[in-house]
């Protein structure tokens, strides 16, 4: 099983396993399949510039080298912007807790582009309605011990509708990607997604021809005499 | 940014600008002696010195082993880390012919990897910028409610090209602004329809969001082909 997250929360840490939810898990997927005209199985291949040179999956790779070709290993690169600035990496999100600071609003959420989803299952475990009926003298509102009481406390906010976020890397890189706890259908959820560049638009603006203030003059009046 | 015909609750229809809003981050990567590197595609292999065309040439696996031993078959010295440039894609056979004609049959499976379908493969076509336009259902969902129950994918701004239809989006815009909700919005004569930008895309649900700063608007095409929930245990699957 991979690494847990942890959460951070109201001053306790909350180590949370989770898996991915993939489309293909909930609704199925489509696979296409390609014959020649005797029905016999084909495959993609990747055809050279010379027009016979012919490579399979896995039959090339990428390098990186310098301008005049001298090959330089991927490692050994800098990231920078355009404007010259050092890019420093994010690490990654499980090297240490991630404090969920104050909620976002829906908008926030709503701002972003979601390209995966995780299931939060460890979050789950302490989840009042799924606590069996044996949990203990404490009853469906505590949390198994393991987990603490800040799981159950955090997993009760985000069923009543908080979101919070944080910036999130899997391996750790230069452009984090922005993550969400929710809870939906009942269960606590990770989206994780990208800003957009949404922006508000309007009629442009332009400088008036002429000074309102000014009085109209006969100026203004017609003149056929020009034609 | 492409043209999107979009018919209000009313029926009136206008044709807009659908407009990327994805963010990149720009980034140059230096080598360590301040120069630009770039990335570059070079070949490894081909079909011609691969596993299977390596058996079929020595007539068994164990006769390949023997060559192994002795040398580097699999390796084409000729070729070996030639960097690649306007390449293309092609079908080829088991033999590693180039086949010019193909059927392609689509497969649907469930999610437990069983076969469900098999049917002629069929494209989708775009249909944002038809003569039947993408049409308001009139059926709103309080942000609040759908935040957590579809995963946004994508999105685009709908923007005016002209002062008709800025006027013809603000008041989109002003009328979801002042319902807090998205609007579902497709294809078809209910505005209930899957939209589908390009040839050959994924087709998605549509769900527009208004809102409203002074006399600027932004009207954000929510697109989902995911409800945010989980997968249906095996053992419930009938």
């Amino acid at each position: 099983m991979a690494r847990p997250l942890v959460f951070e929360f109201h001053g306790s840490e909350i180590p949370c396993a989770f898996q991915k939810v993939e489309r293909a898990d909930v609704y199925g997927y489509v696979e296409i399949e390609t014959f020649d005209d005797q029905e016999r199985p084909c495959t993609l291949a990747t055809v050279a510039q010379d027009g016979k040179t012919l490579a399979g999956p896995g039959d090339t790779a990428l390098g990186c080298v310098t301008p005049d070709g001298t090959w330089v290993e991927r490692a050994s690169l800098q990231p920078v912007t355009l404007d010259g600035e050092r890019l420093e990496p994010a690490p990654s999100s499980f090297s240490a807790p991630i404090a969920l600071g104050a909620p976002v609003t829906v908008e926030q959420l709503l701002d972003h582009t979601i390209r995966a989803v995780y299931h939060l299952a460890g979050l789950e475990a302490t989840a009042p309605s799924e606590a069996p009926p044996e949990l203990g003298a404490g009853g469906a509102n505590e949390a198994p011990p393991e987990l603490g009481a800040g799981g159950a406390a955090l997993l009760q906010e985000l069923l009543s509708g908080t979101i919070y976020s944080f910036p999130f890397s899997y391996r750790g890189g230069i452009n984090p990607d922005t993550a969400f706890l929710i809870a939906g259908d009942g269960h606590p959820f990770m989206l994780v997604g990208s800003p957009t560049r949404l922006e508000f638009v309007g009629l442009p603006q332009t400088a008036p021809a002429v000074d309102e203030d000014e009085p109209a003059t006969e100026e203004d009046d017609l003149d056929f005499s020009m034609f | 940014m492409s043209a999107f015909n979009l018919a209000n609750t009313k029926g009136r229809d206008a044709v807009v600008q659908a407009q990327s809003v994805r963010r990149t981050l720009r980034v140059r990567w230096l080598a360590p002696d301040g120069r630009q590197a770039q990335n570059i595609r070079v070949l490894r292999s081909t079909l011609a010195h691969d596993l299977p065309a390596l058996t079929r040439e020595t007539g068994s696996v164990e006769a390949l082993s023997e060559l192994l031993l002795q040398g580097d078959p699999e390796v084409d010295p000729e070729l070996f880390g030639r960097v690649l440039r306007d390449t293309a894609r092609v079908f080829v056979d088991g033999e590693g012919k180039i086949v010019h004609h193909v059927k392609q049959v689509e497969v649907l499976r469930n999610p437990d990897g069983t076969e469900r379908e098999r049917r002629p493969r069929k494209l989708t076509t775009a249909n944002t910028n038809l003569e039947e336009p993408i049409r308001l259902s009139g059926r709103l969902m309080k942000k609040t409610e759908v935040y957590n129950r579809f995963v946004f994918a994508h999105k685009r701004q709908l923007v005016h090209v002209n002062g008709l239809t800025y006027d013809y989006l603000f008041a989109i815009a002003q009328e979801l602004h002042a319902a807090e909700s998205l609007m579902l919005v497709g294809s078809g004569p209910r505005g209930i329809g899957p939209i589908t930008f390009t040839r050959g895309a994924t087709p998605y649900r549509g769900f527009l969001e208004g809102r409203v700063e002074g006399d600027r608007y932004c009207l954000i095409l929510h697109l989902s082909n995911q409800e945010l929930k989980l997968p249906t245990p095996p053992a419930e699957v009938s």
